[in-house]
């Protein structure tokens, strides 16, 4: 039974994302101890890996199980500077709303109405205020400028900026130093002695036992894993031959609930009756044209 | 969340201190504050099980570290883990380090190949040597053999000369396999490496501090962000209302460096990696990967394997891109233009070629080569005009340049060194010779040494990128008579004392990484060390024991030299035993120039894998070559050369005064294609009689003979007031596509002819000749193109649409230009360029095909249009196709239709 949700009248219910629960996430050894390295010597975690190893939902993760409330995230861009992970002053705001005086209702707006906190200044002020430890996760560092990595060092060190703008000093105690989890995708250099100060773990695409125990966590009960896993990671294998890019877990597990939905069984990849809906199911997974013209092109061969 | 990992390690981590240093000899070094935190880490930690993971994240910083880290780790506390990728990965590092294979990683050479113990009866090298001398005996007594005839004496004479010449080869033969099997007792590593750990910095002079100042300079960002300032002052002034000023943020400048790396002798890639690190030293963001030849695979030690310059491209887009090395690879051979692979530097916006060839010997290539770089020589001086050009790009001018940066080219012959060096780095050069193999460390460690000696810095970049220019210096190697000249420059004190110097710095290296006695490379270690000790004559009471060494050694085949050979000769010249290498010594060293030639003219420098047996018996084979992997070819094969048999051209066509024509055996196929556009069906059978077609496409050589003659019908681009003339009109419809001159272009195919001038052609040949010319009809030519009535091919010549390239200009590998026939394959019947390079006009009106069977069709009897088929250079593959159908009005010209005529008998 294929999936038509246009020929139905009403839209339907929007189902809960297993993909995303940091609840099911399985961070693997490697990972949980280079956490507890970093932990222990207050160092910023890098972590690298292609993209959809679970990068950026092992920040998620950690804040999950240690109940640190949600993560704050700073997402660097080529035009980051150091300063931007911790506030923002909205300049312009700022003037009109003060040429604009007479005319607000409102003229008891401060300064710091105007300065918008980042990442790492809400997880200062966190601690300083609300007395409790957060995560603060840096995604895809090495898309900033690259003196960027340089330039935050100090500050991810010691964990203090001042706001000029509003002539106001912060510091996180020692005791509340936010975790910082950086990410990167692993293409350009970090210059060396900010990878020297970080605890570094490379994310591998999880292989066999490791890729299961990750998709029961979230799909438990699903049927023939080990034969879903066995052609997933065959199509991985054409994706790498083609040079396009690889589905990762979440499209792994995108596609098994896909092929659910379209009532495809495991049994039915042997006989060539319900290709229209394993076809259909590949959209999930390939990411590009190339891909998905190969795997139709092996299907209609089958 | 101290959760238990689940593969627990069983030994206490007492060895510790030992795994760093295994960790440092793979070229991961820990840092004093890293250190700190392992042992911290150490000191917490219980559990012994946990600390590969938890010793991993202070110790790495890349995934392949990790991998290595893993690995080691594994390996030393003997957890028997089967690694996941069990075949030997390629990795161009290994060429670093060529005293390589380690220990149980027997790489290469692979073991010689073992031979049957033969029979000890009659040797058939005794009989060789017997049959030689024989044979040249006997040939000379057939001259004293009295009443011969005389042809029969010649022929005697021939035959026992090629008797003799045999025997000589089955001695030489035998002699080979005899040494070899004295060297097949010999283990691996099977060569003496100079390897002398030299941490010596180059004086890289004033221009460097400039030079590092001037890459440094930030960029100019793209992205503005307000100038609070700047906006407060300017509000101020005009009286509050508000006025925002904004700047740009500016980004540090990146730079990524390409070094040719072909051979790990050349001097240059060292330079230029020194270069490469002094720059990050200083603080210049920079990033570098090496390659050999060809550009189009580079590699660095984050890509051992390999990665291709498009993934580059799209990585290190924003960077400014600098190659060093002749980057000859970029020319097409045959035309002279860029190859079309060249086009992905067009992503960087910045991009200069620093050259090795000195600016005295440039020429046609720098030009086409400036045409996508910035050309400059690869000295200090051309390093510090790279920004000024990157800045200002419309001030480039290779010409000045070429005029501007004088640079002349050095001969590496002992007289050509005095006029360009002075006499301290002529000294380091000759200095240089006194070793067989000319080695980066080596030449730094000699120049040391004689800087002390001359009270003089030699080590300067700009001395060495001078010496670098030499080909000694490029190659690794100087041709005996050369060394032999420039160690005579030398004064004895001086030279007695760079023995003398070779002797500690060969014996320093056994200390410090020795290798197996048994190894052919300890022999070539002890011939080395015997002769370097003989020489300085700080022996003299073990003399005898070392000329004894030496010519043991010799004998047994061991790599030598003439130095080690003289060594032994000269004491005793009457000495009437000739030292065995010394017999072949003549035939070596015309063999070496000879293949040096060969080198040269061979377009390929992937080094060859030697085989040790070969090297030893007779070092044909040049002398630094080391067991190395072969680099990875690029995946990319169809850009790849054409053969070089494809360059030569079907027909000398100057002297031919009719279009060469090939033999068309008729028979039936079926015309159009099921695949195809509308006007390609319906398939149907058709029957074409025996004609004669062009084998190439009409000449500009031979159209304008007709046009001479009958001062008609010129090509459009030739046609006097034609806004598409080539010299006055305005337009360069075929001026861009090489039609810009008249001569010089006489194999290019005729284009700019109407159906109605290539028809006047034919009727022109007819008349000269009494022969009956005229175009193919569009069945005569799909039926040709196609190959006849077998095996049809889709395209002329092949049904792969990848092996296109092969057969046919089209859009893919024309550069967007016609190109002279005949240089592409020929298809079964030997017709050129049926598909592709140009259209060509066949005899019919265009019209929709008939349904049934037909012999000899001439299309429709009138129409609009005329038919043209076969595809051009700038169409894709699809319009190659031999059942494609082009058409256009008969009285229309363009710079992508020619025509082939046909003849009947």
């Amino acid at each position: 039974m294929p999936i038509d949700h246009y020929q139905q009248k009403n839209l339907p219910a929007v189902k809960p994302d297993v993909k995303n629960d940091p609840e099911k996430y399985k961070p693997s050894d490697a990972l949980i101890n280079a956490l507890n390295v970093a932990l222990e010597l207050n160092m910023p975690l890098l972590l690298t890996g292609e993209p959809g190893t679970g990068k950026t939902q092992f920040a998620h993760h950690i804040a999950h199980r240690f109940g640190l409330g949600k993560v704050l995230v700073f997402n660097a861009k080529t035009t980051s500077i150091a300063s931007d992970l911790f506030y923002r002053y909205q300049a312009v705001k700022h003037f009109q709303y003060i040429q604009n005086i007479q005319h607000n209702s409102d003229s008891s707006k401060s300064v710091e109405d105007f300065i918008e906190f980042e990442a790492l200044g809400k997880a200062i002020r966190i601690a300083m205020t609300d007395k409790k430890r957060s995560v603060v996760l840096i995604d895809e560092i090495d898309k900033a400028p690259r003196d960027f990595p340089n330039d935050i060092l100090n500050e991810l060190e010691n964990l203090e900026f001042s706001v000029p703008e509003m002539d106001q000093k912060f510091k996180a105690p020692d005791d509340l130093r936010p975790i910082i989890i950086l990410t990167s995708n692993s293409e350009k250099n970090l210059p060396a002695p900010f990878l020297r100060r970080c605890a570094y773990v490379n994310i591998d695409f999880p292989k066999g036992d490791g890729l299961l125990k990750i998709v029961q966590n979230k799909l438990p009960d699903y049927p023939d894993m080990q034969t879903w896993i066995t052609e997933f990671e065959k199509i991985r294998e054409r994706a790498a031959a083609l040079n396009t890019k690889k589905p990762a877990t979440a499209e792994f597990i995108s596609w098994l609930i896909v092929l659910k939905e379209l009532g495809f069984q495991a049994a039915d990849l042997n006989s060539s009756d319900k290709n229209a809906q394993l076809l259909q199911s590949y959209s999930v997974l390939a990411k590009s044209e190339e891909l998905l013209k190969d795997l139709a092109k092996k299907l209609s061969e089958k | 969340m101290n959760l238990t990992p689940s593969t627990p390690y069983p030994s206490p981590p007492a060895a510790f201190p030992a795994l760093i240093e295994a960790l440092e000899q793979k070229g991961i070094r820990l840092s004093a504050d890293t250190w700190l935190r392992v042992y911290r880490m150490l000191e917490k930690n219980e559990d012994p099980a946990r600390l590969k993971l938890l010793l991993c994240p202070l110790i790495v910083s890349s995934p392949d570290e990790q991998t290595l880290f893993y690995e080691v780790f594994d390996r030393f506390w003997g957890v028997n883990k089967i690694p996941e990728t069990p075949l030997p990965k390629k990795d161009f590092f290994d060429r670093e380090k060529p005293q390589l294979p380690e220990e149980g990683e027997n790489i290469l050479p692979p073991e010689p190949p073992r031979e049957p113990d033969l029979p000890r009866m009659p040797r058939p090298y005794v009989f060789g040597a017997i049959a030689a001398l024989a044979g040249i005996v006997a040939s000379l007594a057939v001259w004293f053999i009295p009443d011969l005839p005389m042809n029969l004496r010649l022929l005697l004479q021939i035959f026992l000369l090629l008797l003799a010449g045999v025997g000589v080869w089955i001695y030489r033969l035998r002699q080979r396999k005899l040494v070899a099997r004295r060297i097949e007792a010999k283990e691996p590593p099977w060569f003496w490496n100079i390897d002398l750990k030299i941490r010596e910095r180059l004086d890289f002079g004033a221009e460097l501090p400039i030079l590092a100042q001037q890459l440094r300079r930030r960029l100019p960002g793209n992205h503005p962000h307000l100038n609070l300032r700047a906006t407060i002052n300017e509000t101020l002034r005009s009286g509050g209302a508000l006025s925002l000023r904004y700047d740009y943020r500016t980004r540090p400048a990146e730079y990524l460096f390409l070094i040719d790396q072909t051979s790990f002798a050349d001097h240059r890639r060292h330079l230029y990696e020194m270069l490469y690190k002094e720059l990050l030293h200083n603080n210049v963001y920079a990033e570098r990967f090496f390659y050999t030849d060809d550009l189009r695979l580079c590699w660095n030690e984050k890509h051992p394997g390999g990665i291709s310059l498009e993934k580059i491209a799209l990585r290190y887009a924003d960077y400014r891109l600098i190659i060093f090395g002749d980057a000859w690879k970029m020319i097409n051979p045959v035309s002279g233009l860029l190859m079309n692979w060249t086009q992905v530097f067009d992503n960087w916006e910045n991009r200069a070629l620093m050259t090795s060839r000195p600016t005295a010997a440039w020429g046609y290539d720098e030009l086409r080569l400036s045409e996508r770089f910035v050309v400059l020589p690869g000295n200090p001086e051309g390093l510090l005009q790279v920004i000024h050009y990157f800045e200002e790009i419309k001030k480039y001018n290779p010409r000045v340049v070429r005029d501007t940066l004088i640079q002349p080219e050095i001969e590496a012959t002992v007289a050509g060194l005095s006029q360009y060096f002075n006499p301290s780095v002529q000294t380091w050069i000759a200095a240089c010779a006194i070793y067989p193999e000319v080695n980066w460390d080596l030449t730094l460690y000699l120049g040391e040494f004689l800087s002390g000696h001359v009270k003089e810095n030699l080590l300067t970049f700009a001395n060495l990128v001078k010496i670098a220019q030499l080909s000694w210096f490029r190659n690794g190697r100087m041709p005996d008579k050369d060394r032999g000249d420039l160690l005579n420059t030398l004064n004895k004190p001086l030279r007695l004392t760079l023995h003398q110097k070779m002797v500690d710095a060969l014996e320093e290296q056994f200390h410090r990484s020795p290798v197996p006695v048994v190894s052919a490379a300890y022999s070539e270690f002890r011939l080395q060390l015997a002769v370097h000790k003989l020489e300085s004559g700080n022996f003299e009471d073990k003399r005898k024991d070392l000329q004894h060494e030496i010519k043991t050694l010799i004998q047994e085949g061991v790599k030598n030299d003439f130095i080690a050979i003289q060594s032994v000769a000269a004491p005793s010249p009457l000495d009437v035993v000739v030292p065995e290498g010394l017999r072949s010594l003549a035939f070596t060293a015309a063999g070496t120039t000879l293949a040096d030639r060969l080198r040269k003219l061979i377009p390929s420098g992937k080094p060859k894998q030697v085989k040790p047996v070969e090297e030893k018996s007779d070092s044909e084979s040049p002398e630094n070559e080391t067991p190395q992997p072969e680099p990875p070819t690029p995946d990319n094969t169809e850009a790849a050369e054409p053969e070089p048999t494809s360059f030569v051209s079907p027909t000398s066509r100057q002297t031919l005064p009719l279009p060469e024509m090939v033999f068309i055996k008729g028979g039936t196929f079926d015309m159009g294609s099921e695949k195809g556009e509308d006007r390609e069906k319906p398939i149907h059978k058709v029957t074409v009689s025996d004609f004669w077609l062009g084998r190439t496409a009409v000449t500009v050589g031979e159209y304008l003979r007709f046009c001479e003659a009958s001062n008609t019908h010129w090509p459009e681009w030739l046609e006097e007031g034609s806004d598409y003339h080539f010299e006055t009109g305005k337009d360069d419809y075929y001026r861009k596509r090489g039609y810009n001159k008249r001569a010089g272009i006489e194999n290019l195919p005729i284009v700019g002819v109407s159906w109605d001038n290539a028809v006047a052609y034919c009727n022109w040949l007819s008349e000269q000749t009494g022969q009956k010319w005229r175009l193919p009809t569009e069945a005569e030519w799909e039926y040709a193109a196609g190959g006849g009535s077998a095996e049809r091919t889709i395209y002329a010549g092949t049904s792969d649409e990848k092996k296109l390239g092969e057969y046919a200009w089209y859009s893919s590998n024309s550069n967007s230009q016609t190109h002279p026939v005949g240089q592409k394959k020929p298809n079964r019947l030997g017709l050129y360029d049926m598909s592709g390079n140009v259209w060509e006009w066949c005899s019919d009106w265009y019209g929709d095909y008939p349904s049934s069977d037909i012999s000899d069709p001439q299309g429709p009897d009138s129409g609009s249009y005329r038919v043209y088929r076969g595809g051009s250079w700038d169409d894709d593959a699809t319009f190659c196709r031999v059942a494609f159908r082009g058409y256009y009005t008969p009285d229309f010209r363009f710079n992508f239709v020619g025509f082939r005529p046909t003849r009947t008998n």
